[in-house]
Order: structure tokens, then sequence, then C-alpha cells
């Protein structure tokens, strides 16, 4: 549960980045939602991404801007989805998880 | 006037008085049900997986079928139903938000994060057959499952064709293990309790000391099925249709066992 505290603030603090409060919202609602993909999935914090990767290759870096969050899927190269409102939220979302269900199916 | 022309009289008579409620509650009592619990441990596609293909190949075999589904991690069914993803994804929004919708003559689907959220269909099945399968599928959560359980147990009467019926018990229980949680909690204890009759069947690791509390089948989810987590179709192939017939003759004797209680 502590842990979980942990996460949660970690991602608020990153999402401080982020100026609109509806986009900040859809940036904490987004990393929620990955993170409910799998209790296997790592988290990695820096000060401007948080990186959500598993040995099954999968690869999701989340990065807030002052005015939208960059969701980028898997790596070389990766799919960049740019999220300014729920429609690119909706894409993100989408695509990242198409991209967690495959790389599981690939093991 | 013949006696049949009579007949035929008397009923145009009597339907004058009655209500089409009551003419669909007298044809409804008569549909054969049961309720299929499917709970998956863990954050898992298993859920929506698995629930989606036995579903479609259920519902193909001539019975109508209802998949409740509930559960806070994607992928929901909508994902396998080929929703658009400004549909399925509607939940992750705004998680009030239900997926409500007829997919066939004799299927229909109902997903919300939380199950105080379900609500009855407004409509009923287009195609009216005489017999009826909800399933339910669920997260396994950890810690006391009763009043989760009972949320489930109530809502199952929302779906029923029968009027009046009352909530149904499960007659047959799928667990799918897809982390560690069955190791250590009284889930089987549990299940003696809510579904004393029910026929288990366990995928996954499932410790043999547990499962053995009650007479527990293991299925092997493995053999005969395509895992391709990512693909937008309901999953289909050997697996699912040899497991759908092997739950169809489970389900099958108890309605015929409850037909003979029925007419001593």
């Amino acid at each position: 549960m502590s842990s979980d505290n942990n996460i949660n603030s970690s991602i608020a603090v990153l999402g401080r980045l982020i100026m609109k409060k509806a986009v900040r919202s859809l940036f904490s609602n987004f990393c929620s939602e990955i993170m409910q993909f799998s209790n296997q999935l790592s988290k990695e914090f820096t000060r401007f991404e948080i990186t959500f990767y598993s040995g099954d290759g999968i690869l999701l870096k989340v990065s807030p801007y002052s005015e939208l969050f960059l969701v980028s899927i898997g790596e070389n190269p990766s799919i960049d989805v740019r999220v300014l409102d729920r429609g690119g939220f909706v894409r993100g979302l989408d695509l990242s998880l198409k991209h967690y269900l495959d790389s599981l199916s690939e093991v | 006037m013949s006696p049949g022309e009579s007949s035929t009289g008397l009923k145009q008579f009597a339907r004058l008085f009655l209500s089409v409620e009551d003419e669909k509650n007298s044809r409804e009592c008569v549909v054969s049900e049961s309720l299929v619990w499917i709970m998956v441990t863990g954050n898992s596609p298993m859920r929506a997986f698995l629930a989606s293909g036995l579903s479609v190949c259920i519902a193909s075999k001539n019975i109508n079928v209802t998949l409740v589904e509930s559960g806070r991690g994607l992928p929901n069914a909508g994902y396998y139903f080929t929703f658009e993803p400004e549909e399925y994804l509607l939940p992750a929004l705004d998680k009030k938000k239900l997926l409500k919708r007829s997919l066939s003559d004799s299927l229909r689907f109902i997903y919300a994060r939380t199950p105080s959220l379900f609500e009855p269909f407004e409509e009923n099945f287009a195609r009216n057959t005489e017999t009826h399968i909800i399933i339910e599928a669920f997260d396994f959560l950890q810690g006391d499952q009763t009043d989760y359980w009972e949320e489930l147990l109530r809502i199952s009467a929302f779906y029923s064709l029968n009027y009046g019926n009352e909530r149904l018990v499960p007659d047959v229980i799928i667990i799918i293990n897809s982390g560690d949680q069955l190791q250590n909690v009284g889930l089987f204890d549990s299940i003696v309790e809510f579904a004393p009759e029910a026929t288990v069947f366990t995928g996954g690791e499932v410790l043999d000391e547990l499962a053995g509390r009650i007479d527990a089948k293991k299925l092997n989810i493995l053999a005969g099925m395509d895992i391709s987590f990512g693909r937008r179709l309901p999953p289909s192939g050997p697996f699912f249709s040899g497991f759908t017939n092997t739950l169809l003759q489970k389900i099958g004797s108890r309605w015929k066992g409850k037909q003979k209680d029925v007419v001593r």
C-alpha cells in the first residue's frame, strides 16, 4: 500500500509539469490505467518521465510537458502519441494496450 | 361455430384483459437458466479474453447469453468485441460509465468497473429461446470476498429472463489464477458456502491441497487455445468448442434435474 502511495505521489509530482489541469488529470489517469495492465510491470521515474517496462518486451514512456504529455510506445522506432485531450488519451491508451497485449502473446 | 373456433375466440377475448407485460412474463417463466462465474486473480487480460470467447461460443449453440463483466484493469471484453477505442475505453475516462450493448440476437454484454453500477437491459433478446446462460466475469479481489460476491449474486436477478426470479446461484465456477493470491486465502471455503452445488474448474497454478478442498477439475487453458491477446476478436478454437460442450453437458443435466423436480 505504501509502495502504491509512493508511486502515486511520484506521478503527481511529475504531473505538475503540466500547466493545464484537465491534461494533468488525464496524465495521472493514464498512468493509473497503465499500472493496472499488470502487477508485473516495473516503473522507473526520472525528473522528466516515467517508464513502464517488463522482461516481456513491454516499453512505455510517458513524458509530461507544459501543454501536453507524450506517450512513446515500444522502441526502435517508438510510436509517439501527443496527448492534449480525451481523443489523444484514447489513442495513446488504445495503442499502449495493444502493445502490451501483443507483447504478452509473443511470450 | 366449431370447438376450435370457440377456443380461438376465447384466447382473443382473454388477450384483451392480459397486459403485454403479463403475457411476456407467462412466456418467460419457462426459461431454463444458469449462472456461470469466471473469476480471475491478479490483473490479467484473461478475464475479458476467456469471457468473450466463451460467451460467443455458447451463443453460437442457439442459447441466449448475457455476459456481465466487472473489473478495474484493461482490457474489457469490448476490446475483443471490436468496439471502437472511444467506446471500450469510456469507463477508463469516466469510472461511472457502463458499456451495454446487444451484440447479436442471442448475445448481450454489459461491463462496469464495479458491480454497484450495473443496471438491467431495457430490451429482451430478439430471439426467444428456452435457454439462457448468464456469465459473470470478474476480478478476484484480495481479502474478504463476501460483500463483493453478494453483490454479484444480487445482480444476476437483473439479467434473469424468468419473471420474479430471485438471484441465481452459480452452477459452474471457473477460476483462473494469474497471480499468487490463491495460496493464502479461503477462496474454496467461500465457494462451498456460496455455491455448494457448483462444478468448479481451475486454470493456472492452483495448489493441489487447495483445489482438493472441493472437487475442482483442472482446466488446461494453454492446450488448444490460440493465445493472441492483442487480436481484436473473440478467441475461438478447439479449447472453446471443447470446453463449451463440457460446460453445456454439466448445465444441461442440472436443467433436466430441475425439470424433473417441477414435474414431481
